[in-house]
């Protein structure tokens, strides 16, 4: 388990990470999104121990992670710009890997490399950004850590390598103690893949949530309600996050499990009423409007 | 945790990643070490043909003085240079990865600590240069020892060679990894480490620059501590000192040198290391706080520097050009300096406060030299603090020769202390008149450069006070009164022993004794040991007697010259020329009658004028400045100015040789004789004319 306690780190006259406080649990994906800035990639090298913190405590398993050997085995750090040796190969670094992790897969990793086609003789430098991305995901996967921290890995994977990896994190999860974490400012590529989510704006931590528990307490309902009386009935009776009407539809956005929801609006006889799923981009626009952030526009 | 085991692959991987780094290590040692050693060897034996008869034992002296000196470069410098340059490269290219985000998400994303990864990349460059340095180096003693007789002292000179070379390397690379932790990219690295290599030695260059230029009474003589200093705090001097040290024997000192130098710097760099913060990589500083500091360390003593260079390269005497470059210099720099640190012409002008300060020290600096804020041209210790003064100028050095100068009579600069006196008076009175000549502009710069001056020479004065402390002033005095104070110091027996070359000397080390008169053809005497020593002690008993002032104001008749086995200049290293030396410039005036008598006695009696019977041709150059300027001095320029005038008339050249003497000296102080011009006198079976001063 990952405790970020009031984490806190300034970059000269930049305040990075603003007093953070989170638990990623274990054999969970993480996920963490923000806007371009936000502060994804100094939270992820405060915890892969790259950075030191100004202040708070970050500690893995209930021990410090920065220069701290021991724990830093049990985690490897995919930078989203991977870094190889010059006139290295696919080989060489999972060699040099094998040398640094002592749990180092060699076997899946050849055997991964060669479902996804990379040659082991030919130089990384020739290698397309989609390619040093997998051979990096693979180095991480092989590695045998526990914690698997992707700093914008799906960044320049193509849709079928993309949904290939999802599956090997999914796989990995299944047959071993598997932690990754997952940056990205990306919400629908995080939709389908993680369990929790964290969302980081301007350094401070807006939120951390389960994914499911986030979806099954928010929804969205459509109806057309007999009188306008009974709509601002419904209004007050729900805890609403978004609402917006168009003609005689009234479009919410309300806190509560679809059925609570359904039994509520039912009770005012709707000439039409239907509860929608919301997309996590949708829940993150109305929880981080409540929060009285205006990041629609940051999103994607 | 990283076992030594894994130590050992990860040092060897990385040495594989600098795989064209050990390349060219490997080559450059090769042909800087033993390749260039068979060629210079080549070049002996050839110098060795031309020895002829003791042309093996040449080459073998050659190959024995030069091979340990070249193992570490000291006498190669190209090879010192390569060891500098082969120690920055080990260092950046190993820390590099400070400077890449990417490289430091990589290295520092691993489960191996800071100091872990430290050593590694140490060991790894330390390993790249080692190997092939020893490998060569080992190859080019067996390549040495294969043309010599090898002794222990030699194979023992070659090691310590070898260590030095080693020290020095530490001593750079440990610099340029230090360079690689106060930074964040590469080339500021690069800059970094050549600032910190030279910048210790800049401040005491720079400041005995300073004061040469703007004190007027600054001794060139002073072994002040800044001199000494100047050779041991930058690395560069540091490593100068090491390679030197070792190569010359000194292997104790050349090793603590080394060790203590590159300990302290490996540990500076270790708690860098330590320090380091991860997001300084591409940051011009690695620690931005220091920006400020390190601006004004640099700003104030290069602009300094450069308005010193501007001055020396202009050939100026005025320091008001140091100052104004000074003051431009340090804006400019303060500038240049912003603009690495932001990589932003828009940001040029930022760090005002530093820029002020910076400012305001060259300003305050140039005030205190110029105004001399300080009165160290005016300082005069108090008698009551004063322990001795010492006494020293050109005219006397040049005016004797001391036994000190030669090898194997190892000659000590501390040695001129033996001249002080604890009974000053004379020489505080001088010191005085010294201070006075000053404010009236009558200085020892002016006595050098300016034509007027004739009648001033300058004087060193050493004082040594009490408390120990050593201070030195030069001063431009009149002959006359240094005379005076010579003259009253010289009434004291035991400071004429100490001044006199003659008392210096080992009498029974002397071979021979020759002789020179007007005839300027010297005569080695024939004299047995007896007659030698006796010759030596008149002489001693004259010069304990003679009037000092006849030595500045009239001509000696002739000179002794002294010769030794196996001595040489202390400055010249060609031992085989050295067999016998001559020591001159011991003067005979006409009032030593001891020694004239002896001379006279042993059938050597010296000639005080030409025979004109002896005279084949003379011809006559008058001095064209002699007119206008009194103090005109026989310089060697003035001889044989134009075609000359041909004497031929008897009588003319018995006139003109009762003008001319033994002019081989000028004076105790020099500039005794008034030359109205020069005559070349042919003597009878001479093919080559003598040129003597023609007085008036």
């Amino acid at each position: 388990m990952i405790e970020l306690t009031n984490i806190d780190k300034t970059f000269q006259d930049v305040h990075a990470i603003d007093h953070i406080s989170a638990v990623i649990q274990d054999n969970l994906i993480f996920g963490l999104v923000g806007s371009n800035g936000a502060g994804k990639s100094t939270l992820m090298r405060l915890i892969a121990g790259i950075l030191k913190p100004d202040g708070g405590s970050l500690l893995i398993d209930g021990q410090p992670v920065f220069e701290n050997p021991a724990i830093k085995g049990d985690l490897c750090f995919l930078s989203d710009s991977p870094y190889f040796f010059p006139n290295s190969t696919a080989a060489s670094m999972r060699d040099y890997y094998a040398m640094v992790y002592p749990n180092f897969d060699q076997k899946q990793f050849d055997s991964l490399a060669e479902k996804l086609g990379l040659s082991f003789s030919r130089k990384l430098n020739s290698f397309s950004k989609g390619m040093k991305k997998q051979v990096s995901i693979l180095l991480g996967l092989c590695s045998g850590a526990r914690y698997l921290l992707c700093d914008e890995t799906f960044d320049g994977l193509d849709p079928v390598v993309r949904q290939a990896v999802k599956g090997l994190f999914a796989a990995e999860l299944t047959q071993r103690d598997f932690t990754p974490i997952i940056a990205s400012h990306n919400l629908r590529e995080l939709e389908d893949i993680c369990d929790s989510i964290g969302l980081l704006h301007k350094g401070k931590l807006l939120l951390t949530q389960d994914l499911d528990q986030l979806k099954y307490q928010v929804h969205k309902i459509q109806c057309v309600l007999p009188d306008e009386a009974l709509e601002q009935q419904l209004l007050q009776e729900l805890e609403i996050l978004h609402y917006e009407k168009t003609g005689s539809l009234l479009l919410l956005t309300a806190r509560g499990t679809k059925e609570v929801l359904l039994q509520c609006v039912n009770q005012k006889h709707p000439v039409f009423a239907e509860v929608l799923p919301l997309t996590l981009e949708e829940i993150f626009i109305s929880e981080t409007e409540v929060a009285g952030y205006d990041i629609k526009n940051l999103l994607l | 945790m990283t076992s030594k085991i894994s130590y050992f692959k990860f040092i060897e991987s990385d040495i594989k990643h600098r795989g064209w780094l050990a390349a060219l290590t490997a080559a450059a040692l090769f042909f800087l070490m033993p390749i260039s050693l068979l060629l210079k060897i080549d070049g002996f034996r050839q110098q060795a043909v031309l020895a002829s008869a003791s042309g093996t034992q040449f080459l073998e002296e050659q190959i024995i003085h030069y091979t340990p000196g070249a193992l570490n470069g000291i006498r190669f410098p190209i090879l010192s240079l390569m060891i500098v340059i082969l120690a920055l490269l080990c260092a950046v290219t190993g820390f590099t990865y400070l400077h890449s985000r990417e490289k430091q998400d990589f290295y520092h994303g691993m489960p191996i600590k800071r100091l872990q990864w430290f050593a590694i990349s140490y060991t790894s460059g330390l390993l790249i240069f080692l190997i092939p340095y020893l490998l060569f180096g080992f190859g080019t003693i067996v390549i040495a020892g294969s043309r010599v007789s090898i002794t222990a002292g030699f194979i023992g000179q070659c090691i310590s060679s070898l260590t030095g070379g080693i020290l020095g390397f530490l001593i750079c690379y440990h610099t340029a990894i230090l360079a690689m932790f106060l930074t964040g990219k590469t080339i500021t690295g690069v800059l970094a480490a050549l600032v910190l290599m030279i910048y210790g030695s800049i401040i005491p260059t720079l400041s005995i620059g300073l004061a040469q230029n703007f004190f007027d009474s600054w001794s060139e003589n002073t072994p002040s501590f800044l001199l000494k200093a100047e050779k041991f705090c930058s690395p560069a001097a540091l490593f100068t000192q090491t390679l030197m040290n070792t190569a010359n024997q000194n292997l104790l000192s050349g090793i603590a040198l080394g060790l203590i130098a590159g300990g302290v710097l490996l540990v500076a760099a270790l708690l860098l290391c330590k320090r380091y913060p991860a997001e300084a990589s591409e940051n011009a500083l690695a620690f931005p706080k220091s920006a400020p500091i390190i601006k004004y360390l640099i700003a104030v003593p290069t602009s300094l520097f450069i308005g010193l260079m501007i001055q020396f390269f202009n050939h100026s005497v005025s320091t008001n050009w140091i100052i104004i470059f000074s003051i431009l210099s340090v804006i400019l720099l303060c500038m240049i300096i912003e603009f690495i640190y932001h990589q932003d012409l828009t940001k040029l002008l930022s760090g005002k406060l530093s820029t002020a300060l910076s400012l305001g020290t060259i300003l305050i600096i140039v005030c205190v030299l110029k105004f001399d804020l300080f009165g160290y041209d005016t300082y005069l210790p108090k008698e009551t603090k004063l322990e001795s003064i010492s006494f020293s100028c050109d005219q006397l050095t040049s005016y004797f020769s001391y036994p000190e100068n030669f090898q194997p009579y190892v000659h000590q600069q501390s040695d001129k202390d033996v001249f002080s006196v604890t009974d000053y008076a004379p020489l505080y009175e001088l010191a005085g008149e010294g201070i006075q000549n000053l404010k009236q502009g009558i200085t020892p710069k002016n006595v050098t450069e300016n034509d007027s001056s004739y009648g001033y020479i300058n004087v060193t004065l050493h004082y040594k006070l009490r408390g120990g402390k050593n201070t030195y002033r030069q001063y431009a005095v009149s002959r006359e009164a240094a005379l005076q104070a010579l003259t009253q110091l010289c009434k004291d027996e035991d400071y004429r022993k100490l001044l006199f070359p003659i008392f210096h000397l080992q009498t029974d080390k002397i071979v021979n004794v020759s002789l020179e008169d007007i005839y300027y053809q010297p005569i080695t005497l024939l004299l047995d040991r007896k007659q030698q020593d006796q010759l030596l002690e008149a002489y001693k008993k004259d010069v304990l007697a003679a009037d000092i002032p006849d030595m500045q104001y009239e001509s000696p008749l002739g000179e002794l010259s002294l010769g030794f086995p196996g001595t040489h200049l202390a400055e010249s290293v060609n031992t085989v020329e050295a067999d016998l030396t001559q020591i001159d410039r011991f003067y005979i005036y006409r009032s030593y009658q001891n020694t004239l008598d002896k001379l006279e006695e042993y059938g050597y009696p010296l000639r005080t004028e030409i025979d004109p019977k002896d005279v084949m041709f003379m011809t006559y150059y008058p001095n064209e400045h002699s007119e206008a300027d009194n103090y005109a001095r026989a310089e060697i320029t003035d001889y044989n100015f134009g075609e000359g005038i041909s004497i031929t008339e008897p009588e003319e050249i018995k006139e003109m040789l009762g003008r001319i003497g033994y002019d081989q000296c000028n004076g105790i102080f020099d500039g005794r004789i008034t030359a109205v011009g020069s005559v070349e006198i042919t003597l009878t079976g001479k093919s080559y004319p003598n040129t003597y001063v023609v007085t008036k």
